[in-house]
């Protein structure tokens, strides 16, 4: 289980969000919803150990994350998929993976890139070429199969659908859907909220970073005034 | 045909050492994003060893244990010093590498002696090879493989391996590598490991070519800038191209200019950069370090214009009250005041890094020297034109210079120092090569030392006034503003370009007026006037001094030359200095006029 | 009304990635317009080919009739283009008071106005400090004061609430109005706060993949239903 304790946190500064709590239970999954700029973003990093924390506590059944290295919250197993995907673009696909590649924390070895390949079909087809001419989509892909040769605990994934045409993010969806179902754990923050609630029962909302809704995507529905305020124009 | 066949055997033999330094030096870069200065140190210890070793257990064995053992040394600097540096600003973390030069140098002064030392000849390989007539030493040939093998190496090290692999994704985007798990400290230790024994390699390797001396390490390393900067920081392709492109101008260059080879590659360099800013194969680097510390300079305050003012007072009546000797010593420290001045203007308020103050300095003593020997001006003439010789030298500088930052800029200006090092050097005709020119004194009105002096007191004493003045009016403010936010600066309207290289052209006008008065108080100059050491002087008088503090030039200029003069008695006394630089970059980035002010400041709160 | 700033036909590509598509408006004297989309519709290209971090492919910017498209920032500004960074972008050397003195020199005005500008932006009396030991907030509002400094007719803020908490972030959004209106400066500005786009523009620009999907008063925006699509993500919204 994944716990966040009263966190704030930034960029120097500048403070994007305030006094977060949430948890993400084992096998579960949670989105974080909310307009950009609402701290999305920001609360992804801060587990990863990419942004400043000033206050509060993240823990990863029991470990605490906050304060370590990104490279030790990484191999406490957490693994990572970046906003913009960043992929290492003079890279090939394969290298790529090999970047990722390591044990879990209990060292146990899952993901191997033939069973990458085997989620993704699409980029196995283009081991060998460099990440940077992949499309969009590609990259995508790519960068949580990347993730996944890291053998995570828990998945971070920032903005999956960024970008991408309703076909492609339909694709992901059936893919990280069949990894949940598999019982691996997501956090993710997601403006599309269709995507959301296809790969989530809970959600937190944010807005100017602070926490104004936490719940199961029924209790949502039933209320139909807070999309209209936190999540629409 | 086969004259141009071996020029270009040579040139390309020649290469082989350069790609070697160069590489390694572009991938420690690539991944640690430190400019290591000591690179050349490493090529130099690895022909020192391969030296040793080479009297004991032949060639072919001391090659590769010269390697293993500038490695290891490159892993030893990495884990002691530049470890610490890798969040400081970019001056520190080069600074401190310079530091590592020096104490480098009288290491192996200590343990090799200061004789130059003629390697053996390669056992097997010592004959030559007739190709088109032309005898070509077979031992060229073998250097020419040895580099093919290694660009081969390196390639398959980077493409096959896993530890390639990570290398290129941290130059990449270090950041998203260390989120994968991927630890950076051990990637930077095996990095330096290798780029370290790659220079070692280089080293050994010239051993059967040329002798092996304490001074290759500052050779080499300005060869390496060149190359690298053309290349492209962190990419070894663009490495071996941009040596392969300035041997060969070497080579052939020497034909047609041979006095002036290196201002071929100088040349080559600055179109380049105009061309393509990051090199042939570079890209712009991503999340590059503040080059200095952001930081409001320090108030001189009540007691340091009350120092100043007694300051001012015991420099005015020194004559009076001092020997002889203390006020040749005292001329000295306001010459280099002034010179460091020039930096502290350039490098405190701009945040401009250079490595190659000598430049200006040495454009100064030269320009003076000239125009009072070959055309006969007169000592007031000659003072006259030295700011503005030095000036000319710094806008063509600046020209290039505005375009780069941080370690860009530094690699640049030392570059460009050691280009006209190597005419005062190569171009006798003009400069009189190594034995200088002589018997350049003042005038009569101020030939006597204590006149001189005073001489010497007035200009520094308004040159320096001038540039406080300038860094604490407007100038300084809107020049401050393109240091501390260059994006700001432009969207306020500020030209950030045009600021940067008006205060290169002012920092050149001091060291220039420094070196006009240095070469008529010596009565003589030299190339070293030039040369890089000169260089770190004036980088350590200011760092010494306080880059922040308003006084640190005087502070730092006072402090070296009184330490100077009377350490210098010492053998070892660089290695003492490196020490130091390397202690002030870690610990004490403030240098004394920082620990003063904080000292004040501190007294005055505890008492209110 | 009077144009004070035209953005004709605006392309920009990296790679092959269109980052900005056709993208034209005007913006007109005292006017306050905001520019919002998802996560990647291209709303900071925009704004970089606007202040001249970046030039457009093809397409023209034209300030109060003279064409600035491929002028560096520098000049752009002398133009009377003003901007302030999503991450406040302050000297952090100098003091409050010194911040803004350098943008009254650089902008060729008496460095005596300095006061006056600080009181503007609610900072009177906070001169003599260290910009780094401010707020946030008040950082923000330094660098407000020095975009304002050369009293440009057209000014862009990126994201001007970003990193600030509650109350603070319309009190912000008021010192700007405020200002605009007194200047006649129009105010162009991107911003992820609603309560700020909507309570504060009189027109709202829409981007998304690239494009310019609506252009109108912020009653109009609210029940565009592409513009509701792109930011609920739901294909029935």
């Amino acid at each position: 289980m994944l716990e966040v304790n009263n966190l704030t946190a930034g960029y120097g500064a500048a403070r994007a969000i305030s006094e977060l709590a949430f948890r993400v239970p084992t096998a579960g999954a949670v989105a974080l919803l909310g307009r950009n700029g609402a701290g999305k973003s920001t609360t992804i990093k801060s587990v990863m150990g990419l942004c400043d924390i000033y206050d509060g506590r993240i823990t990863l059944d029991g470990v605490t994350l906050s304060g370590q290295s990104p490279d030790a919250i990484a191999r406490a197993g957490v693994g990572y998929v970046p906003e913009d995907r960043r992929v290492f673009a003079d890279l090939s696909v394969m290298e790529n993976l090999e970047t990722g590649k390591k044990a879990g924390a209990d060292g146990a070895v899952i993901w191997t890139a033939p069973k990458v390949f085997d989620l993704f079909p699409e980029i196995a087809r283009r081991r060998d070429a460099s990440a940077g001419t992949l499309s969009g989509g590609e990259r995508q892909m790519l960068a949580i199969a990347r993730a996944l040769m890291g053998n995570p605990r828990i998945l971070l994934l920032d903005e999956p659908s960024e970008g991408l045409a309703p076909v492609v993010v339909q694709r992901l969806g059936e893919t990280l859907s069949a990894l949940a179902v598999e019982g691996l754990t997501l956090l993710l923050a997601e403006q599309n909220k269709a995507l959301a609630r296809r790969l989530a029962n809970n959600v937190v909302i944010l807005e100017t970073g602070h926490v104004v809704f936490t719940g199961t995507f029924d209790d949502l529905d039933r209320m139909p005034e807070l999309l209209e305020r936190y999540l629409s124009v | 045909m086969g004259f141009f066949v071996a020029q270009f055997l040579t040139g390309l033999a020649s290469a082989s050492s350069l790609f070697l330094v160069a590489a390694g030096l572009s991938i420690i870069f690539g991944v640690t994003r430190v400019v290591n200065f000591a690179h050349g140190s490493l090529y130099m210890i690895g022909a020192f060893i391969a030296y040793s070793v080479a009297s004991r257990f032949g060639f072919w064995i001391a090659v590769p244990v010269a390697a293993v053992g500038a490695g290891a040394l490159g892993w030893v600097m990495e884990r002691t010093v530049l470890r610490h540096l890798y969040k400081a600003p970019e001056l520190f973390q080069l600074v401190a590498t310079f530091g590592l030069v020096l104490i480098i140098q009288d290491a192996a002064l200590w343990l090799w002696g200061p004789t130059d030392l003629l390697g053996p000849r390669a056992p097997g390989l010592s004959g030559a090879i007739h190709i088109l007539d032309e005898p070509i030493p077979t031992y060229d040939l073998f250097l020419i493989a040895v580099g093919l093998a290694v660009l081969g190496g390196v390639w398959w090290m980077f493409a096959r391996t896993r530890f390639g692999v990570l290398v290129r994704a941290a130059t990449e985007d270090r950041e998203m590598l260390q989120a994968l798990g991927v630890r950076p400290d051990r990637l930077f230790q095996v990095t330096f490991f290798i780029g370290a024994a790659l220079a070692g390699l280089g080293g050994a390797l010239e051993v059967p070519r040329q002798t092996v001396t304490l001074s290759m390490d500052l050779t080499i390393i300005a060869e390496a800038f060149v190359v690298v900067v053309i290349g492209g920081m962190g990419s070894v392709l663009g490495a071996f191209l941009a040596a392969v492109l300035i041997a060969e101008l070497n080579a052939f260059g020497i034909l047609i200019f041979p006095e002036i080879t290196l201002v071929i590659a100088f040349v080559v360099m600055a179109v380049v950069l105009i061309v393509r800013p990051y090199g042939l194969l570079g890209k712009a680097p991503q999340g590059a370090h503040a080059a200095v510390e952001i930081q409001a300079p320090a108030k001189l305050g009540k007691y340091g214009r009350i120092g100043g003012g007694l300051l001012l007072v015991g420099l005015l009546i020194l004559p009076l009250v001092g020997s002889e000797f203390a006020v040749v010593l005292m001329t000295d420290v306001l010459i280099f005041a002034l010179m460091a001045a020039g930096l502290h203007f350039m490098m405190g308020t701009g945040g401009l890094i250079s490595f190659g103050h000598a430049a200006f300095f040495g454009l100064g003593a030269y320009g003076a020297a000239l125009l009072s020997s070959k055309l006969g001006f007169s000592m007031w003439l000659a003072l006259a034109g030295a700011p503005v010789i030095a000036a000319i030298g710094a806008a063509l500088i600046g020209l290039f210079a505005v375009r780069l930052s941080g370690v860009y800029l530094a690699m640049l200006t030392l570059a460009g120092a050691q280009i006209l090092w190597s005419l005062g050097v190569q171009w006798q005709d003009l400069t009189g090569g190594d034995d200088g020119i002589l018997g350049i004194w003042p005038a009569d009105s101020v030939t006597g030392t204590t006149a001189f002096y005073y001489l010497c007191f007035g200009l520094s004493v308004i040159a320096i006034a001038a540039m406080m003045a300038a860094a604490g009016g407007r100038f300084g403010l809107l020049l401050r503003a393109t240091r501390d936010n260059a994006p700001r600066a432009r969207a306020l309207g500020i030209n950030v370009g045009k600021r940067r290289w008006a205060a290169i052209v002012i920092a050149g006008m001091a060291a220039g007026l420094a070196g006009g008065l240095y070469v008529f108080s010596k009565g003589s100059v030299f190339p070293s006037t030039l040369a890089i050491p000169r260089s770190v002087d004036a980088l350590v008088m200011v760092l010494l001094g306080g880059l922040h503090a308003p006084a640190g030039p005087i502070i730092g200029a006072g402090v070296f030359t009184l330490l100077e003069d009377s350490l210098s008695r010492l053998d070892y006394w660089r290695a003492l200095l490196g020490a130091f630089i390397v202690a002030i970059a870690i610990s004490a980035p403030g240098g004394i006029g920082g620990a003063l002010s904080n000292w004040v400041s501190r007294a005055q709160r505890q008492r209110s | 009304m009077t144009v004070m700033l035209e953005a004709r036909a605006l392309r920009k590509s990296f790679g092959g990635l269109v980052a900005v598509d056709d993208v034209s408006f005007t913006l007109s004297r005292a006017e306050r317009v905001a520019l919002i989309g998802p996560n990647g519709a291209g709303k900071s290209t925009c704004f970089n080919l606007l202040s001249g971090e970046a030039a457009p492919d093809t397409g023209q910017i034209i300030l109060d009739g003279t064409d600035i498209s491929r002028l560096a920032p520098h000049v752009r500004q002398r133009a009377g283009l003003g901007r302030t960074f999503q991450i406040a972008a302050v000297f952090r050397s100098m003091t409050v008071s010194e911040n803004v003195t350098t943008a009254l020199i650089a902008a060729g005005r008496s460095p005596d106005n300095r006061r006056a500008l600080l009181t503007e932006v609610g900072l009177a009396g906070l001169g003599a400090r260290l910009v780094t030991d401010l707020a946030y907030g008040d950082i923000k509002r330094v660098e407000m004061a020095m975009a304002l400094a050369a009293r440009p007719k057209v000014l862009l803020l990126d994201e001007p609430t970003a990193g600030m908490a509650g109350p603070e972030r319309t009190r912000i959004m008021e010192t700007a109005a405020a200002l605009a209106d007194k200047n006649g400066t129009a105010l162009l500005f991107t911003e992820h706060d609603m309560d700020a786009v909507f309570g504060f523009a009189d027109r709202i620009l829409v981007m998304d993949q690239g494009r310019l999907i609506a252009d109108g008063t912020p009653d109009e925006i609210r029940e565009n239903t592409e513009v509701k699509r792109v930011y609920l993500g739901d294909p029935d919204a």
